[in-house]
Parts: structure tokens; C-alpha cells; sequence
């Protein structure tokens, strides 16, 4: 829906500049034309870019984007394994957003974080096209506790498991990983082993 | 440069960034929306700066500023 709305202000736009571009000449003479060229050439072209940018943004957060590159497809398969690794309970019990499964997990949630975000993600556009991408794909640095526990630091069922409220200091400090107790993420043997949930044969 | 050289110049690249955006937005991929960025915003921001250059030349030609 975004995109068609992108794809028609831009049409709109062009349009606009180009009767612009054929009037120029007339439009200088009066005052109501150079506001009608402020409008046309100042205004519109920026606001529309800046929405098409937005839209793109967006956009790059969602999962079907991370996944259209070919390096990501084992990690998007993940997401269907049969078992009770972490991104496949969170996929398939819905316990994120599926559009967005690979963002919320995978975002820096400090201040300035989406722009960190932003910018790993360019990073790796960069190393899609003209690198290599490590076998098996590596984080920047190891897993944040922070990133679980932006979601599951006051939930119930969390803190209804004592080890959880125990560690909880040392958890908070990235001292003890969540990942120590809850060792498959992406479970990439299940994927090689073809081991999937029923949804993927839909 | 005369005012309407200019107004012309920065229409010339306000529409050419749009183009890019249009065909870019059609085929939207990781590559299309870095194209999107880096060569649609960035040829359309030049024709706003080039107008508003414009703009300021031609207010101080005529003492306004």
C-alpha cells in the first residue's frame, strides 16, 4: 500500500515539473507563478522524497526484505523448523510480529539504536554485493540480553521461572547470556535435515 | 546564469531525481532502495539547493535582501 502511494506522488510529481519545466519562462513573470514554482521545486519534490524514504525504511525492517537476499535463506527457513529453538517458537507462536520477525530480535534498542541498525544493514547490502558474507553469518558482537529482555523483563511467564529472577543482576550486566541456558537460536541443523512445520507445506 | 537557466536546471534535476525514484520504487529490492536513496533524494535535494540558490541571487539582485 505504501509503495503505490510512493509510486503514485512521484508520477504526480513528475508530472507537476515537467508542465513546470515546459511554463518556466511564464511562471517567472507573475508572483502567484513563483509561488507555484516555490511549491513546485522546493516543496513537492522534497516532501514526496522524504515520504518515498520513509516508506523505504520501513520497508527495510520487515522480514521478506532481510530475507530477499540469498545468504539469509537457511536463517529464514529457521524460522519453520520443527523443535523448540528460540526463533522458531517466537515465529510460530506469533510471540513477535512475523513481518517484522528479524528486526525485533535483532535491532539495537539503545538510544540512536535504529540508526546503529540502519547502518549495520547498509553494511551488509555492501558486503551482498561487492563481498563476501562469513560462512555461517556472525553478529557484530555477542547477543545482547538487553534485546530479550526488552520484551520479556516484566512478563509473567518470565519471571514465574526463578533462575530468572535469581540471575537477573547478572543478566542486566550481559554477565550470564540467556543465550547459556537457551542455546538454539537459529536451528540450522534442522534446516539441513529438512525437519520443518507443517506450515511450510501450505 | 540567467534566473530562468537556472529555474530550468533545478526542474531538470528535481525531475531526473523523480525518475530515479519512480524506477526504483517499481522494482523494489535491497539495490533499488540504496538507488532510491543515493541518486533519487540526492539528485532532487541538488534541485532544491539549486533553486534556492536561485531564489537568494534574484532577492539580492532586486535589494530585497
Amino acid at each position: 500500500m505504501n509503495t503505490v502511494f510512493v509510486i503514485a506522488a512521484l508520477a504526480l510529481c513528475i508530472g507537476l515539473a515537467v508542465v513546470l519545466l515546459a511554463g518556466a519562462e511564464r511562471l517567472l513573470a507573475s508572483t502567484a507563478g513563483k509561488l507555484v514554482l516555490l511549491a513546485g521545486i522546493g516543496v513537492l519534490p522534497l516532501a514526496v522524497s522524504v515520504g518515498g524514504l520513509t516508506a523505504g525504511v520501513v520497508s527495510s525492517s520487515q522480514t521478506s526484505f532481510c530475507l530477499s537476499c540469498h545468504e539469509m535463506t537457511p536463517y529464514g527457513q529457521s524460522l519453520f523448523v520443527d523443535g523448540d529453538s528460540l526463533v522458531a517458537v517466537h515465529f510460530q507462536d506469533r510471540l513477535v510480529d512475523r513481518d517484522y520477525a528479524c528486526y525485533v530480535c535483532h535491532k539495537d534498542y539503545a538510544m540512536f539504536g535504529d540508526v546503529r541498525t540502519k547502518l549495520h544493514g547498509l553494511n551488509h547490502l555492501l558486503v551482498h554485493y561487492f563481498g563476501e558474507a562469513s560462512d555461517p553469518i556472525e553478529l557484530y558482537a555477542p547477543y545482547p540480553n538487553a534485546n530479550c529482555l526488552h520484551c520479556h523483563d516484566d512478563s509473567r511467564r518470565y519471571l514465574d521461572v526463578e533462575v530468572h529472577v535469581r540471575f537477573a543482576a547478572d543478566m542486566a550486566r550481559d554477565e550470564r547470556s540467556c543465550l547459556d541456558c537457551h542455546r538454539s537460536s537459529h536451528d540450522l541443523d534442522a534446516v539441513h535435515a529438512g525437519q520443518f512445520w507443517q506450515a511450510v507445506a501450505r | 546564469m540567467s534566473t530562468l537557466r537556472a529555474v530550468q536546471i533545478a526542474l531538470v534535476l528535481c525531475i531526473a531525481g523523480l525518475a530515479v525514484q519512480l524506477l526504483t520504487s517499481l522494482f523494489w529490492s535491497p539495490i533499488s532502495f540504496i538507488l532510491f536513496a543515493s541518486v533519487g533524494v540526492t539528485l532532487v535535494v541538488c534541485g532544491t539547493l539549486v533553486f534556492i540558490w536561485t531564489v537568494l541571487r534574484e532577492l539580492r539582485h532586486t535589494g530585497a535582501l
